[in-house]
C-alpha cells in the first residue's frame, strides 16, 4: 500500500468550521457559528476574488434596501459543512430575499460576508443583470452537494 | 361588499385585476430566472425577480510536495 500526498478532506471541512488558525486569529465569544449577510452590487462594480470585506462602494441603493443588504436567515445561516469525496462544501439554509425593494439601477452580483468577523468577505456570486420595481428579489440557493454547493473547497 | 385583492406597486396598493401580468423564464448554464411584471397601461408598476443559482463558487486547495 502506497502513501499518497494529499490535503486532508477533514481539514477542508475544519476550515469552514473555523477550527484551525495558521496565523493570528480572533477571540471568539463562544462556539456558535458566525452571522453572515448578503449585499448586492451594481453591474458597474468590480467585485471579485480580491474583495476583502463588505464595502458600500457601488452597492445598490433604492427604496426598501438597507446598506449592507440582508441577513442570511434560517435556524442557522449555513447548512453544517460536510464533505463528499475530497470536496468540502456548505450552502445557506434559506433563499436570500430582498422584500419590497425598488432597485432601478442594474445589478448583477451578491457579496456574502461575515458580519460577526468585521464584515470580512466570503464569496462573490454573479447572475444576469436585473432591476426590481416595488417588488421582491429572491436568490434561491443551489443544491448543497460537492458539485453545486454555494461554497466548495475542492 | 366584495373585496378586491390588492398588490403593492409604485403607485401604492392597486387591485390586481386592474393590472396586466406577464412573466418570463430564462435559463443559462449558471442560473434559472423568473421575472414577473405587472403593468398599468404601458407602465411597469411592479417587477419581481427570482434567480436560482445552479452552482456556487469553488476554491481548490492542494498539498505541496516536499523537495
Amino acid at each position: 500500500m502506497a502513501n499518497t500526498q494529499a490535503m486532508a478532506t477533514s481539514f477542508k471541512v475544519d476550515l469552514l468550521n473555523g477550527i484551525h488558525a495558521f496565523g493570528t486569529s480572533v477571540v471568539r465569544a463562544g462556539t456558535t457559528a458566525d452571522s453572515f449577510k448578503a449585499a448586492l452590487y451594481l453591474v458597474t462594480a468590480t467585485m471579485d476574488s480580491t474583495a476583502t470585506a463588505y464595502t458600500a462602494t457601488n452597492e445598490v441603493s433604492g427604496s426598501g434596501y438597507s446598506a449592507g443588504g440582508v441577513d442570511l436567515t434560517g435556524a442557522t445561516d449555513w447548512i453544517a459543512p460536510t464533505s463528499t469525496s475530497t470536496t468540502a462544501f456548505s450552502t445557506p439554509t434559506a433563499s436570500i430575499v430582498y422584500t419590497t425593494v425598488t432597485l432601478a439601477t442594474a445589478f448583477d452580483a451578491v457579496l456574502i460576508y461575515n458580519s460577526t468577523q468585521s464584515n470580512k468577505a466570503v464569496s462573490v456570486h454573479t447572475f444576469g443583470s436585473q432591476t426590481v420595481t416595488a417588488g421582491t428579489f429572491t436568490l434561491t440557493m443551489p443544491t448543497n452537494d460537492s458539485t453545486n454547493a454555494l461554497i466548495r473547497l475542492a | 361588499m366584495e373585496e378586491k385583492p390588492l398588490i403593492w406597486t409604485t403607485k401604492g396598493n392597486l387591485p390586481i385585476s386592474s393590472l396586466q401580468y406577464r412573466h418570463q423564464w430564462t435559463e443559462t448554464a449558471a442560473e434559472i430566472t423568473l421575472v414577473e411584471e405587472y403593468l398599468l397601461g404601458e407602465e411597469i408598476v411592479k417587477r419581481n425577480v427570482h434567480v436560482m443559482l445552479k452552482r456556487g463558487a469553488v476554491s481548490h486547495i492542494d498539498a505541496g510536495g516536499v523537495i
